[in-house]
């Protein structure tokens, strides 16, 4: 017998750099929700990072930054039910985020202190989030509201963490060949959660979002992406 | 201001671990009822030193039921028949099959100690902090391990609740202490020492702030007498038996 997913139809789009926030997407992603990436055109794809915490998403390169990229994300928030961000995205656009769509769910992971590499706040905080934003939805469907939730991936953590060195020999085997990845740990009876799509190159799903999605023609995508606003739609980054 | 968002989702717990206990605090916190069952003497952590009990259960009912006793267990299943969904840790006689006969839409999170768990603990290092009541699960363990193994659960139990609204059916749900802490390991690339459980990790306006601590039982005539309709003579029955 085939179930749906939980998080069916359900559209997140994931923008920041704070591994807290794209652990708490993936989580989302592993429940059946379409899931979009937001990295900057120059994102290198932190691999060691990236493997366990990126599959079951679509990604797409843009440039935030920049005002018709900033456009861009409002045009795909407005689309999306949930946005998962970090600090690194600001309160002012936060504000207009949730105006650009009243019943939005905007989960932020706060007081991340970005540098590579993950411990164990970032886990304990990404899962919070993702617990968080799974009460909003529940409450969304039954009163059609939309949420703020933030989750201090420092407090969570308390008192203070220790700086870290990412894995390298961990990152050069993945890139090598395959590699075990964290698989889901919520079982559901009927409802596996699997991985259904390994991590993305970044702007892999440049042409489903921007051209599919949004509805932009060939030409604005390459204007602007000659414009370094958003990646190349044959998957690669601009630049390359 | 909006009202908590789990206002009128009605869990119940049967927890001897942590992990459980915390993910059905969370589930309070957020504004669920949340009705803990426990032995007719009360749950064992009520005796631990310190604040862990009174951490753990802020804001929960109480009711008093022997669950190792067949009647006892005929009146877990009828007020499992009226709630969302069951947490447990315990496994003696609360198979999803029999409980989801009384009602398709019920979700059950089943949060299990792990058999590898156990194994890799012998494994662990001399001179780790450990709470020694609990297996020590995981090398790479935090000390405070079982909070996310709580965060873990209450997550899962909230997709499968929001899956309900869709299709109308609850499904069993297993989070494994031992798998949750592997994954961890993998995740991140530093354990958590030293840290010490927020009182919530949530920083929303939605929270309902916790009540009291509830005394064993407290709770046994709201439940057992408005819920399930039990008479008085009924329940002084039950007490006298030592089921209540």
């Amino acid at each position: 017998m085939q179930f749906r997913l939980p998080l069916v139809a359900v559209r997140v789009v994931e923008a920041g750099t704070a591994p807290a926030a794209a652990l708490c997407a993936r989580l989302l992603g592993d429940l059946g929700a379409e899931v979009i990436k937001v990295e900057p055109p120059s994102a290198a794809g932190k691999e060691e990072k990236r493997l366990h915490l990126d599959y079951n998403k679509l990604a797409l390169t843009l440039d935030a930054s920049k005002k018709p990229g900033h456009e861009v994300l409002l045009r795909l928030i407005a689309d999306a039910n949930v946005a998962v961000l970090d600090d690194s995205v600001s309160m002012t656009t936060v504000d207009e985020l949730r105006a650009a769509r009243r019943d939005l769910i905007v989960a932020r992971a706060v007081g991340d202190r970005r540098i590579d590499g993950v411990d164990a706040g970032d886990v304990v905080g990404g899962t919070a989030l993702a617990g968080g934003v799974l009460a909003a939805l529940l409450h969304h469907r039954r009163t059609g509201e939309g949420a703020l939730i933030e989750v201090d991936v420092l407090t969570v953590t308390a008192p203070r963490r220790e700086a870290l060195i990412p894995n390298e020999l961990t990152a050069k085997e993945a890139l090598e060949g395959l590699v075990e990845v964290a698989g889901p740990v919520w079982h559901f009876s009927d409802t596996p959660a699997h991985v259904r799509l390994p991590a993305p190159r970044p702007g892999e799903h440049n042409a489903y979002v921007l051209v599919d999605l949004l509805g932009m023609n060939r030409a604005e995508v390459s204007r602007l992406a000659a414009e370094g606003v958003v990646g190349q739609i044959d998957g690669g980054t601009a630049g390359e | 201001m909006s009202e908590p968002f789990l206002d009128g989702v009605t869990v119940v717990e049967v927890s001897r671990g942590r992990a459980a206990a915390f993910c059905c605090r969370l589930l309070a916190d957020w504004g669920a009822e949340v009705v803990k069952v426990e032995p007719p003497g009360g749950d064992l952590l009520r005796t631990e030193d310190g604040s862990l009990f009174e951490r753990l259960n802020a804001g929960k009912k109480s009711v008093t039921l022997n669950t190792a006793d067949e009647a006892g267990l005929a009146l877990f299943r009828r007020i499992a028949s009226y709630v969302e969904a069951v947490i447990e840790d315990d496994g003696t006689g609360l198979d999803y099959e029999s409980l989801s006969a009384e009602s398709g839409r019920l979700v059950v999170t089943s949060v299990l100690p792990s058999v590898e768990a156990d194994a890799l603990s012998k494994r662990a290092p001399a001179g780790r902090e450990g709470s020694g009541t609990e297996p020590q699960p995981y090398r790479w363990a935090p000390r405070h391990g079982w909070e996310y193994v709580g965060l873990n659960a209450f997550g899962a139990t909230l997709a499968a609740l929001v899956g309900v609204t869709m299709t109308e059916r609850g499904q069993h749900v297993i989070v494994d202490t031992g798998e949750c802490l592997a994954a961890m390991a993998m995740l991140s690339s530093k354990p958590l020492k030293g840290a010490r459980p927020a009182e919530s990790v949530f920083r929303a306006p939605v929270l309902r702030p916790a009540k009291g601590i509830a005394r064993p039982g407290e709770h046994n005539k709201e439940v057992l007498g408005e819920m399930l309709g039990l008479t008085g003579p009924e329940l002084s029955a039950l007490r006298e038996k030592g089921l209540v």
